[in-house]
Formats: structure tokens, C-alpha cells, sequence
């Protein structure tokens, strides 16, 4: 159970960072 | 489950709900026009007063004959199915109480009832977060929905997105109660009732099937509640099934708009036949929506949800994302939050399977966002100081992407997205609306 946590909170930090890169930043409209 | 209201907390509440009621009003004068589907929910409600019919053409022997979805001659009339009838009727009956009966005359009876909606959305979330989470929670769960933009702007435009959400948090409040037959009746007519409002709201039966199951003890009582629920559900739509089938021969015929346009989208092209569209064969049809559904749309709209997340409930989304690991695999979170992860995960689903997820579908997804973000908060942050510095904190970016969208936009509307960040067709599509219906006020 401790290591699937430390898989998925690592999985979850790169998508944030993918998603607030590829998705937000880079999709600015203002 | 019971807590005692503390005399603070009704001011703060107070307090909330008229600042969310007051932006609310300010939201209904600047939606001053209908956007799409909305002006379809107007038009047919104004057809209702005048021909006491849910017509999207009233019957008509004078027009040319036209192809259609099903056999019926269109100079019968055409009958109104893209949306349930709940929000239309109830427009239809508004306008007749001040005796209204224009198209724009409905609008502003819907545009009231959103209003309504949206500021009963607000104390609504408060009642469940304050047992769910903490009083503190709750009245920051308030606070969030009473300033959120999107929220606010579709609390004032007339669409029936904002009953759906609220209808969605008296869903979660039945069960969150202990299960009894009492209540799988109470999950069917609900789930019935939204599901008229809207028929995306079908996710409910299904959700709350699998909550039963999941709440199973005795077998037997769980079978029970379960036919219960799909009883119910069905006893609340039939009247709509059975309107269908008389009118079209079909019950289920308002899923034909809705189909059309998944086929549509999937490639698959109708060819026209005794002034009735033909579609190909159910497994061609089935493996074509399933492929473009697994390779194209649940990734793509997967992508866009999260990234419109960012902006829709700035930073705590960042706490939702991790908060979702610990509430579904640690047991007591789990069974404690279970309808509202259920519900949120049906959303989800169906959202992001449909082939574009329309930016509307955030209004009821929202909430149960910021329910799960404030008890992964809760969680993270154990400090008493901290948690509410962050909270503080979030609510401070809350007041300030809203007063960004409210001025990236002239007319200040929000429905197609396209502010702050781009649209689900990767531009600015309330601008394009604007534009294409001269809307912009001039400089």
C-alpha cells in the first residue's frame, strides 16, 4: 500500500506539471 | 452527524450566501442575450404558452415535408427532445405568473430561476460539507461557490446547468444517510427528476446502484433497494417515455438527437430514406464509437478537464489531485466521502467520453471538486494556522481569476469558455460567439 502511494503521488505530481505546462501556460489567452 | 450552529457561523453564512446572491444579480444584467441552447429552452417555452405543446416546430400543413431522426411526417409539427422537460416547463410556468409570453420574456424567467439555483447551491454545499469535513470547510465550501465565476455568470444566464448541480447536492445528501428502502426511493425520484432536467443526469441510476452495492450488508435488503431505486427512476420518467412514444413511436427517442451527434463525430454518416436518417449497422456503429472514444475523446477532454481545473478551483485543484489517492484507497475516507466520489467519478466518465467535453458540463462538477479539495486540505495540512492561511490564500486567487475572466470578456458572459485559457476547440469561443452573432459592444 506504501509503495502504490509513493507511485501515485509521484504520478500525480507529473501530470499537475505537464498539465499546468502544456495546458495553462502555454494556452494563456490574457 | 449532528453539530450545533454556532451564532458566528450563521452571520458568516449569512454573509456568504448575500455576496453570492448579490453577484448572481450582477450575472443576470449582463447576460442580456441567449446563448444557444439556452435561446432552444426559451423558444420551446414560449411555443408551451402559446400552443400548450413541448414543440420545437408546431405542427404546420402549409411547410415543405423535411427529413428527420424519426418517421413522422415534420408538417405534424416537430417535437421538442434535446432537452428533458423539467427546466423548460418550469421557465414556461414562471413567465405565466407575471404573464409574460415571449421568447425573451421566458429567458428572464429562466434567467431568475438560475439565480435561485445558484444562491440555493450555496447553502446547500454548506449543509454537507459541515458533517462531511468541518464547520470551517463548509463555510469556505460556501465561500468558494458564492465567488466562483463560472458559477456565478451561469447562476444569471438561463441554463439549466446550475438545477443540475444543486439537484446533484441533494443527491449526495440523501446518501449520505444510513441505507434504508426510504432512501433508495428518495436516490430514485431524484435521480429521475435530473435526469428530465438533464438527460447526462442518467449517470445517477447507475451511481447509485453501485452505492447500494458498495453499502452491501444483507443481500437481500441490498437487491431490494436496488429495484427500489430503478423503480422509482423509471415511475419519475415515465411520463416523458410514454409522451415519446405516442408522439414518435419511440421512448427513447430524444437519445436519437444525441446519438446523431456521437455519430456524427465518430465518422459515421446517415443516409436519408423516406425523410428518415438511416444510420449503418449497431456493431459498425459500436466499434467506430469505441475507438474514437478510447484513442481521441477520453484523453483529450481527460487533459482539458484538468487543465481548466487549474483555473476553475486555482490551487486547491492541486490539493484535490493528491487528496483523490488517500480518499480512495484509505477505507474510512473512502466509506465516508463514497457518493460524492461516485458521483464525481460518473461525472467525470461522462463528461469526458462525450466527444468534446462542453465547458458547461464544470457547472454541477464543480462543487463536488471543492468538497473533495477541502477534505484533502483537511488531511495535508493538519495545522489549525496553516489550513486556514491556505484556505485564505485559496480564496484570495478565487477573487482574483474571477476578476480576470470578468475582464477578458466584454460582455463579461462565460458560457463557450476561451478566458484566461483557451477553449475545448483550443480558442476563445466566447469571443468567436460574440463576433459571429454581433454582439461586441462597440468601443
Amino acid at each position: 500500500m506504501k509503495t502504490l502511494r509513493i507511485i501515485l503521488y509521484i504520478f500525480i505530481t507529473g501530470c499537475l506539471l505537464f498539465t499546468f505546462v502544456n495546458g495553462v501556460l502555454m494556452r494563456l489567452t490574457i | 452527524m449532528q453539530m450545533r450552529i454556532q451564532r458566528r457561523e450563521v452571520w458568516l453564512l449569512t454573509a456568504i450566501v448575500l455576496l453570492g446572491l448579490t453577484l448572481r444579480i450582477f450575472a443576470l444584467s449582463w447576460n442580456t442575450f441567449p446563448h444557444a441552447d439556452v435561446d432552444g429552452d426559451a423558444m420551446v417555452g414560449a411555443i408551451f404558452l402559446e400552443t400548450g405543446g413541448l414543440w420545437i416546430e408546431p405542427p404546420d400543413p402549409a411547410t415543405e415535408r423535411h427529413p428527420s431522426l424519426f418517421a413522422r411526417d415534420s408538417r405534424e409539427g416537430t417535437p421538442s427532445l434535446q432537452h428533458g422537460p423539467v427546466w423548460l416547463l418550469l421557465g414556461a410556468a414562471a413567465t405565466k405568473l407575471w404573464s409574460g409570453s415571449t421568447l425573451m420574456d421566458v429567458f428572464l424567467s429562466l434567467r431568475m430561476l438560475s439565480v435561485l439555483c445558484g444562491t440555493a447551491m450555496i447553502g446547500m454545499v454548506w449543509i454537507l460539507v459541515r458533517p462531511l469535513v468541518s464547520r470551517k470547510a463548509a463555510l469556505f465550501a460556501a465561500l468558494w461557490v458564492s465567488i466562483s465565476y463560472l458559477l456565478i455568470d451561469f447562476s444569471g444566464n438561463g441554463a439549466f446547468y446550475v438545477l443540475q448541480g444543486a439537484l446533484y447536492l441533494l443527491w449526495i445528501w440523501i446518501a449520505l444517510q444510513k441505507p434504508t428502502r426510504k432512501r433508495a426511493a428518495a436516490l430514485g425520484a431524484v435521480s429521475g427528476l435530473t435526469y428530465l432536467v438533464n438527460y447526462q443526469s442518467i449517470i445517477l441510476l447507475p451511481a447509485a446502484l453501485l452505492l447500494e452495492l458498495l453499502q452491501c450488508r444483507q443481500q437481500r435488503g441490498c437487491l431490494l433497494r436496488m429495484v427500489v431505486v430503478t423503480a422509482v427512476t423509471t415511475l419519475c420518467v415515465a411520463p416523458w417515455l410514454i409522451r415519446n412514444a405516442i408522439l414518435v413511436g419511440d421512448p427513447f427517442a430524444h437519445h436519437l438527437v444525441n446519438s446523431n451527434y456521437i455519430f456524427s463525430k465518430s465518422g459515421i454518416h446517415a443516409t436519408v430514406v423516406d425523410y428518415v436518417y438511416q444510420f449503418p449497422g449497431t456493431w459498425e456503429r459500436t466499434a467506430a464509437i469505441l475507438s474514437m472514444m478510447l484513442t481521441s475523446w477520453l484523453p483529450n477532454n481527460a487533459f482539458y478537464i484538468a487543465r481548466k481545473l487549474f483555473i476553475l478551483a486555482p490551487l486547491a485543484f492541486i490539493f484535490f489531485s493528491y487528496g483523490l489517492i488517500d480518499q480512495t484507497l484509505l477505507h474510512e475516507r473512502r466509506n465516508r466521502l463514497l457518493p460524492v466520489l461516485i458521483l464525481f467519478a460518473a461525472h467525470f466518465l461522462v463528461s469526458a467520453g462525450w466527444p468534446i467535453t462542453k465547458f458547461r458540463y464544470f457547472v454541477p462538477l464543480l462543487p463536488l471538486v471543492f468538497i473533495l479539495s477541502l477534505e484533502a486540505i483537511e488531511h495535508l495540512v493538519p495545522r489549525f494556522r496553516t489550513q486556514t492561511l491556505l484556505l485564505s490564500l485559496i480564496s484570495v486567487s478565487f477573487v482574483l481569476t474571477a476578476a480576470l475572466t470578468f475582464f477578458s470578456v466584454p460582455t463579461h458572459t462565460y458560457y463557450y469558455d476561451g478566458a484566461i485559457t483557451t477553449d475545448p476547440f483550443s480558442g476563445r469561443g466566447e469571443w468567436n460567439y460574440l463576433k459571429d452573432n454581433n454582439l461586441l459592444p462597440s468601443p
